[in-house]
């Protein structure tokens, strides 16, 4: 009976005895103390996740640049398309700075321009591959 | 089949059918860019991406984003935000295409911004949307 106090069967008590050989409790005289991994995976998942958002934001700006046809004029909008952080894990692919203010225009049209969208169609190709990149690190968690 | 053509003939369609919308710029409703002499304001609308989502080896839905904006050259916004208005209410109300079924349609943000041309200010109010389609 020794044996068995603080477990409620033999079962029970296998399964304490094969927690704590694996390192996930620890022993304290006739009872365990499950270890949580839930601080280990938290802190993962913030700096795993937040480094795919910025490789992503990376991705769609590089995208983003590349469907602009470069103009004659010295400053050209596709070398000013740069990734700002705004947030852990949030971060704003920004299409203009310096010179090149015209993005909105180039994106959304002009009164006597068709809009050439360059922005929102790079964050829809690299859409995908942020879900699949992102989701495969947390099944490795 | 869902062209191009079938889908801006929809959304066209829901755009000329709204009283409210009618009311600020009548049937001055264009895709892309407005012909040369219209008056303002005016509606522009415009497919800005559109990328297929396939699921279990099949084709199962288009996502497209559409832009929808009025433009003004007076000095004041007002006009443009009421056509704006009028415009989220007439997509978000859903319309039908031919050959397909509109599977959802989600005001995804704001579009907003000043233009100066010739000495003109003109103002650009409008919306982007997610249309999610499916073929029949």
């Amino acid at each position: 009976m020794g044996l068995l106090a603080g477990f409620a069967d033999r079962r029970e008590l296998r399964n304490a005895e094969r927690l704590v050989a694996s390192g996930r409790a620890k022993s304290i005289g006739k009872s365990v103390s499950l270890r949580s991994r839930f601080p280990e995976i938290s802190a993962k998942i913030a700096r795993r996740v937040s480094t795919e958002m910025r490789h992503t934001a990376n991705l769609i700006a590089e995208d983003a640049a590349s469907r602009i046809n470069p103009g004659p004029d010295p400053i050209h909008l596709a070398e000013e398309i740069h990734v700002e952080r705004e947030a852990p894990a949030t971060y704003r692919v920004v299409a203009g700075g310096g010179g090149a203010y015209y993005g909105h225009i180039l994106e959304h049209g002009s009164v006597h321009a068709a809009p050439r969208p360059f922005l929102i169609p790079a964050l829809d190709a690299q859409r995908e591959g942020a879900v699949r990149r992102t989701t495969a690190i947390l099944r490795g968690l | 089949m869902l062209t191009a053509t079938v889908v801006r003939e929809a959304i066209y369609g829901a755009l000329t059918s709204s009283r409210d919308l009618s009311a600020v710029v009548g049937n001055r409703v264009y895709h892309a860019v407005a012909p040369e002499n219209a008056s303002y304001p005016l509606v522009i609308f415009n497919r800005q991406a559109g990328t297929p989502q396939d699921a279990f080896g099949e084709r199962a839905f288009l996502w497209q984003r559409w832009m929808v904006k009025c433009i003004d050259a007076q000095t004041s916004s007002s006009l443009a935000e009421a056509a704006q208005a009028a415009a989220i209410e007439a997509m978000t109300a859903g319309f039908t295409v031919t050959g397909g079924t509109v599977q959802d349609v989600r005001y995804l943000a704001d579009v907003d911004y000043l233009e100066t041309a010739n000495g003109v200010q003109y103002r650009h109010h409008g919306a982007l949307f997610t249309v999610a389609l499916s073929e029949a």
